[in-house]
């Protein structure tokens, strides 16, 4: 099916055009100061206040005991019954701290809230970098009603371009299929630009930050 | 004047004083001017960022082929298809021979511009297969039977009572639904199509040349929803979507976000490097990136216009142009409308019919200055328009009018010896027949500068 012509035609207008007029390009503009306001407070903190600004939530935990609980917490104020949890490691956390769970696919469709990991954190724009590698797929990160994030502050990265290096470092050029940065729950403005959040993903972003 | 110049001036004539249009545009337009004044205040050096911005792009532009060329190796490596499509023919005859092999009877797709230059819908729905748009602005008007009233905002037209009244005649909602209701309405219709869907469609914001890979944004999770269950994912990006690395999206994310809806970054930024790897628990078995040049090669063949191939469709350009404001986007009857449209229009679709869009503009440079990769569209459509005239498509009227005032012009002494009435006279049948009597031609001075000037200075004598 792939037509090889119309590959060439495009690839010979294209040259034969530059050979016509050589396109401009203007001096390349300076590129080591940052455009971005630097992050005057801690990293955690900069993460905190950017999401929340964007309507998602987080909570920083000491440790892992203080976000089980917060965790508890979370999920009695909002009459969760259960997390949807495909991550084999997450289910052992929630096993040890007896949070409800499933991962019965059966109960996919039904699920109020999903739980799952993250790549990396962005302090400076509130952002969870998620990706397809792990157990948790591509459609845990955007079909749950609420989507519940955990991290260690150690995922947390100043700025988009440093997530950016840090999953060359992690994936080489053999990224996973699909890596998407979150900033927030699913959103909407196409209404008389009134803000509806839970447009198609979900109505809840909460993140759970912890030092261990 | 070709039939759709004389459709666009009948169009802006009537819309321009449609009051209830005119307070939807404004209403939503002042609300996009203070999200991108708070927008702003999240850069320490904007014009920085614009002019790396403008540097990449242009960068691209001067090695095309090749960029193109790396993209496709490294696509084609990570398990993409790529497909090379001339026109939009080339890329709807692609499309339904997937749709055939795959039997595919449900179709979800995400915002895409391009899509809509090839009529995608159109398209699959001759095949018998449904095509939905998830994005709720495209339902909307999807709905309604009409196209994208703007390229970042298809529903911008539409007050919330519109939208209650649509979906009220539709789906018998309640008449008072609030934008929220309506909202939950859609995500619940919408999630059972996208677990049924065969395939995924979504267009590009960026083509990854370094990774092989594609740049989605967008704010409402449908198109990660809409690539998430299908087993096919199709691709349709225009060739100018290239930017060199993945390291540069840490520049043009928050960019195309802050000139596109004003905020520090879009909700969902997303990169597809391929299909379902192994050892990955879901995603598509084929992931298929359509190429279309549908005559950019011809918009790069030009020396000036070329460089609106930069554009990354931010929509600013639109928002901040009187004339879009004015007559709204319907009136210029493109996929891609304001002052960007203007400029890349008539050489997608012939000058014949579209070169009379570079005068619709008073080209007051606002779009220039909103523009995050600094084309120079003033200068493009003033490009097109000579272009027009040597081409000889402006209206006769036009061209007398200018021939006659050259005469005049060129010469102090013709300029002199007609009286002011008669000069008057001469050029009055002009302002109905050109501008249109709601506006007024400037007219001459009864004296010229060059006599005022003789005069005064002989008094002083
Ligand atoms: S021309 Fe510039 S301002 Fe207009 S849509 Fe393109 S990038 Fe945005």
């Amino acid at each position: 099916m792939p037509n090889i012509d119309s590959r060439e035609l495009i690839l010979s207008r294209i040259r034969k055009a530059k050979t016509m007029h050589l396109p401009q390009i203007p001096a390349q503009p300076e590129q080591n100061a940052s455009v971005f306001h630097p992050i005057t407070e801690s990293e955690a903190t900069c993460f905190k206040k950017e999401l929340e600004l964007v309507s998602g939530k987080c909570e920083i935990c000491p440790t892992e005991a203080v976000m089980a609980k917060k965790i508890h917490h979370f999920i009695t104020d909002s009459a969760i019954d259960k997390l949807f949890c495909r991550d084999n490691a997450i289910i052992e956390f929630l096993q040890k701290n007896k949070i409800p769970y499933t991962n019965d696919e059966a109960e996919f469709t039904t699920m109020q809230a999903a739980i799952t990991s993250c790549e990396f954190l962005v302090a400076r724009t509130g952002t969870v970098v998620v990706s397809s590698a792990g157990n948790s797929g591509r459609q845990l990160m955007v079909f749950p009603p609420i989507h519940l994030v955990i991290a260690t502050k150690k995922r947390l990265v100043p700025y988009l371009s440093d997530a950016i290096t840090a999953l060359q470092h992690q994936y080489g050029d053999n990224f996973p299929s699909l890596v998407s940065f979150v900033s927030g729950p699913s959103r909407t403005a196409d209404i008389e630009k009134t803000l509806v959040l839970g447009a198609h993903g979900p109505k809840q972003l909460q993140v759970f930050l912890h030092n261990e | 004047m070709s039939n759709q110049a004389t459709k666009f001036s009948q169009a802006a004539t009537r819309i321009a004083f449609d009051m209830r249009h005119r307070q939807t545009i404004r209403f939503n337009i002042a609300k996009y001017d203070f999200a991108v004044n708070n927008g702003r205040q999240r850069y320490q050096s904007l014009a920085l960022a614009k002019q790396r911005a403008a540097y990449l792009k242009r960068l691209v532009l001067a090695n095309w082929d090749t960029y193109l060329c790396t993209f496709e190796a490294k696509a084609t490596q990570n398990g993409i298809q790529v497909l090379w499509a001339k026109d939009s023919k080339e890329a709807t005859t692609y499309i339904q021979q997937i749709l055939h092999d795959e039997k595919a009877h449900l179709l979800v797709k995400s915002k895409s511009m391009t899509t809509e230059e090839i009529m995608l819908n159109e398209c699959a729905e001759a095949l018998g297969c449904e095509s939905l748009e998830t994005d709720l602005g495209e339902f909307i008007v999807q709905l309604a039977g009409e196209k994208p009233y703007h390229i970042v905002t298809p529903a911008m037209h539409k007050s919330k009572e519109d939208v209650a009244l649509l979906f009220a005649e539709k789906f018998q909602t309640p008449l008072q639904s609030t934008p929220e209701q309506l909202t939950n309405f859609v995500r619940e219709l919408l999630r059972q199509k996208y677990t049924q869907a065969d395939i995924g469609v979504t267009g590009a914001n960026f083509l990854i040349a370094d990774i092989g890979g594609v740049a989605l944004t967008e704010n409402e999770g449908n198109g990660l929803m809409s690539t998430a269950f299908p087993k096919v994912h199709i691709v349709i990006a225009g060739i100018e979507k290239l930017i060199p690395s993945v390291n540069d999206l840490g520049l043009l994310w928050p960019l195309l976000a802050a000139h596109g809806t004003g905020q520090q970054i879009t909700n969902y930024n997303t990169i597809f490097t391929g299909p379902r790897r192994k050892g990955e628990a879901d995603g598509p078995e084929k992931m298929i990136v359509i190429l279309l040049d549908n005559a950019r090669t011809d918009l790069y063949a030009d020396a000036a216009c070329s460089e609106s191939l930069a554009c990354i469709r931010c929509g600013a350009c639109l928002n901040a142009c009187p004339v879009y404001k004015t007559v709204g986007g319907y009136t210029y009857d493109t996929t891609y409308s304001g002052p960007i449209g203007s400029v890349i229009t008539p050489f997608l679709k012939g000058f014949i019919n579209f070169g009379h869009l570079s005068t619709a503009s008073s080209l007051c440079g606002a779009c220039a200055t909103v523009c995050p990769v600094l084309i120079p569209l003033p200068q493009l459509l003033l490009e097109n328009r000579r272009k027009s005239v040597e081409k000889n498509l402006r209206p006769m009227a036009e061209k007398m009018l200018m021939q006659g005032f050259r005469l005049l012009s060129s010469s102090r002494m013709a300029y002199d010896i007609f009286p002011a009435e008669l000069k008057n006279l001469a050029f009055a049948p002009f302002n109905f027949i050109l501008w249109g009597p709601k506006r007024k031609m400037p007219t001459f001075a009864s004296k010229s500068f060059s006599q005022r000037y003789k005069q005064l200075n002989s008094y002083k004598k």
